[in-house]
């Protein structure tokens, strides 16, 4: 498997099969969240180390009572880089409504290095001044 | 090493190299040299907000005046890798605000080159932190 195959196949199943997920990571695998939108859970620090913790970050969207509705989810827009050193980029679109019934969409890009051909880290950029207004109403 | 890979890292290199020139020239804000890197109409995306032209760049280095105190601007590169003529670069830069206030954000750069200059650059970084520093921004 390509490493774009396996970053393909990571972030289809990591909220639908994430025992899946957890297959294709390294045993130390980190997301690295983004600085203004804190994760409850590890609301201090940026990295969140071991799969269990990304599995948090994963599901904080929609845990939260203005969060996403799961089952509307979509990604109109997917681009894969395929760059040196095992890094993917991965850069998509996610609309979604929302449980207070708000159309949402946002930008999303995830630099992931991986290691033996395993997500090892990964760090997420997204338009947190989107998601602030969609998801918090401002 | 087989010719098409040799090609291959030798381009990687030179478009890493003009990158990294458009990147020196953005650290002493010279805005001359930057357009000197990059085509005729560069287009700088912003999570989607276009400043095209060289005016869209010089633009950049206007606000950024405006919004920080140069001597404190610290950008450092973390990584930089290429697939084919696009350029990742993954940065970070920490200042003092002119209201006297840290600043400390994470980027993404997605840079695509056209015949050896830069004709896009596509910014990914924490909105939030602008927003809370700077009120809206445009």
């Amino acid at each position: 498997m390509s490493n774009k195959e396996t970053v393909e196949k990571f972030f289809a199943s990591l909220w639908t099969d994430p025992e899946l997920a957890r297959s294709l990571s390294t045993e130390d695998v980190t997301w690295v969240t983004t600085r203004s939108m804190p994760i409850p859970g590890n609301e201090n620090s940026l990295e969140h180390i071991g799969f269990e913790a990304c599995l948090n970050v994963a599901n904080s969207g929609k845990q939260i009572d203005t969060g996403y509705l799961p089952e509307t989810m979509s990604h109109p827009h997917q681009l894969y880089l395929e760059a040196e050193d095992d890094h993917v980029v991965y850069q998509f679109t996610m609309q979604c409504k929302t449980k207070t019934g708000v159309d949402y969409i946002n930008d999303y890009l995830f630099l992931v290095k991986l290691e033996d051909g395993k997500i090892a880290r990964f760090q997420e950029y997204w338009d947190s001044k989107q998601a602030f207004d969609l998801l918090f109403g401002k | 090493m087989a010719s098409t890979e040799t090609s291959n890292v030798t381009n990687n290199e030179v478009n890493k190299a003009t990158f990294l020139a458009l990147f020196e020239a953005l650290k002493t804000r010279d805005g001359q040299a930057m357009a000197a890197q990059m085509t005729d109409h560069p287009n700088w995306i912003v999570w989607g907000n276009e400043l095209p032209g060289i005016e869209g760049v010089l633009n950049i280095l206007e606000a950024a005046a405006s919004y920080y105190k140069p001597e404190t601007i610290v950008q450092q590169m973390k990584g930089l890798w290429c697939d084919g003529d696009t350029v990742i670069a993954r940065l970070t830069m920490t200042a003092k605000t002119t209201n006297n206030e840290d600043y400390a954000n994470e980027y993404i750069w997605i840079v695509q080159l056209e015949d050896g200059k830069v004709a896009e650059v596509r910014e990914y970084l924490d909105m939030r932190v602008i927003e809370k520093l700077f009120g809206k921004w445009e």
